[in-house]
């Protein structure tokens, strides 16, 4: 045991990096399905989605950052799907300069399922100004983006008729990579839209403040949520395929906590004259 | 003069935006949202800004000899994500592949090495010191296991614990973070409105 113990003190920190590394990578080629629960929250969101009619304008807030691509890209495809299989027409717009490319990724993936651009989908492209320019943009679509990411004017677009304020929109729908509270205080507070959104994993915890005050009404949180989501979909996708691997890598950490404790204790306990 | 002007500015900016929440008057929302409209402008500017700036430093540094691989590096990429982006447009297939194979990699590359770090962390300063570090330890052990889906499936009860603990300490937690921030933002935003925050015009 002593020996053990001398062992795991001075431990190579690579040997956790392997660990670590294996407890992610091989349930990713080896999955084993593990059931996923869906909490309420992710059912609120779906719900919301769900009332939504055929032909209702949506504005979706696409914040995704090149950073957290991996937890964020499977919630926004999630909403999208669900969006666009309810035949929702959705308003695209970013407020995150670096995540530009992944908004058009997913505009481009439905584009090529046939949904048309400036009449079931539209992209306004990028707004500066972080809060300011989310404030400016609720209160005046084409004033802050007159031209959208393909250099049309935005009152042309079909989908803009009789749009121009997050009043004429039916919900708010935010990827906020951040911009949580933002998105509340410009679009709950100021204009009551109903707002449903989803949050990286790190990020998910901030959230229950306004999720309990009524101000968010539903949320899924990074590739947990999104799994969540799917299981609600009955599509499995990118959020299914990495839950083995997450629900492993987090059992790694806690196995290296747990050995850091044991550590810790026998040296503790020898220190103060046991065995 | 060359301080009044910008300190009226900045107050009368401040005065209109705050008004415009409470005073529901057509001109009010109309020159709020022009206000709103001159920040997005002045912040789209401020990127150019920033680039000149960045530009600017690092070509000094090649000149003197400082740095001089990282900051033809930095300079290099940046006019090469620039010049893509400005002439072929951000749909083009050589900007988007220069951003899915450059910059992609390194940033996600730098955000997955923090599971590794975590790990290191996690084994070298999660201890259970004493009672404050006992409980924090204990928390996060219930969370981690209990919202993934292998704890789920093996002990549902645990479940039950981590979404408590997720819906009541932590949302108690984060309620008094988000107020106090909120009260420190008021204090400010009414700081600049009466003049006597001047740090945003460099004093």
């Amino acid at each position: 045991m002593a020996k053990f113990i001398d062992w795991l003190r001075d431990i190579d920190r690579r040997y956790i990096y392997g660990l670590v590394f294996l407890s992610l990578l091989l349930p990713l080629v080896r999955p084993f399905g593990l059931p996923v629960s869906v909490s309420k929250l992710t059912k609120a969101a779906y719900d919301e989605i769900n009332r939504l009619n055929q032909g209702d304008i949506v504005l979706y807030a696409m914040d995704i950052t090149a950073a957290s691509v991996a937890d964020d890209m499977p919630s926004n495809l999630a909403y999208m799907q669900h969006l666009m299989d309810k035949g929702v027409r959705v308003i695209i717009v970013t407020f995150r300069a670096d995540g530009m490319k992944y908004t058009l990724d997913i505009l481009a993936k439905w584009e090529a399922l046939g949904k048309k651009y400036g009449q079931d989908l539209a992209h306004l492209g990028f707004v500066a100004g972080a809060e300011s320019g989310i404030a400016a943009f609720f209160s005046d679509f084409r004033k802050t983006a007159p031209t959208d990411v393909r250099g049309k004017q935005t009152s042309e677009l079909p989908i803009m008729k009789d749009v121009n304020s997050l009043k004429d929109v039916k919900i708010l729908v935010a990827s906020t990579a951040g911009y949580t509270p933002e998105y509340v205080r410009q679009g709950f507070t100021a204009y009551g839209k109903t707002l449903i959104v989803c949050a990286s994993g790190n990020h998910f915890g901030t959230l229950p403040p306004y999720i309990q005050a009524g101000q968010i009404k539903g949320a899924i949180g990074g590739a947990r949520g999104a799994a969540e989501y799917e299981v609600l979909l009955k599509k499995p996708g990118a959020g299914a395929k990495l839950m083995d691997s997450q629900a492993i890598g987090l059992m790694s950490l806690l196995l290296v906590m747990l050995l850091g404790n044991v550590v810790y204790l026998y040296d503790r306990r020898r220190s103060q004259g046991g065995n | 003069m060359y301080r009044e002007v910008p300190l009226a500015i900045g107050a009368i900016c401040g005065i209109v935006v705050v008004l415009q929440y409470f005073v529901k008057m057509p001109a009010l929302d109309q020159a709020s949202s022009l206000v709103q409209n001159w920040v997005v402008v002045i912040a789209a500017f401020m990127m150019g800004l920033g680039a000149i700036s960045l530009i600017t430093r690092h070509v000094r540094e090649i000149s003197r000899g400082k740095n001089v691989v990282p900051s033809i590096f930095l300079v290099a990429s940046l006019i090469l994500m620039f010049t893509t982006g400005a002439l072929l447009g951000q749909e083009n297939v050589v900007f988007k592949r220069i951003y899915q194979y450059g910059y992609e990699p390194l940033i996600t590359a730098a955000f997955a090495s923090l599971m590794f770090h975590a790990a290191t962390v996690m084994f070298r300063a999660f201890r259970a010191r004493n009672i404050d570090s006992t409980l924090f330890l204990v928390s996060a052990a219930i969370v981690i296991f209990g919202r993934s889906t292998l704890g789920e499936a093996v002990a549902p009860s645990v479940k039950v614990l981590a979404d408590w603990l997720f819906d009541v300490p932590n949302m108690a937690g984060q309620r008094g973070i988000v107020v106090g921030s909120a009260i420190g933002a008021v204090s400010v935003g009414l700081r600049v409105i009466s003049g006597l925050e001047r740090a945003y015009l460099g004093e």
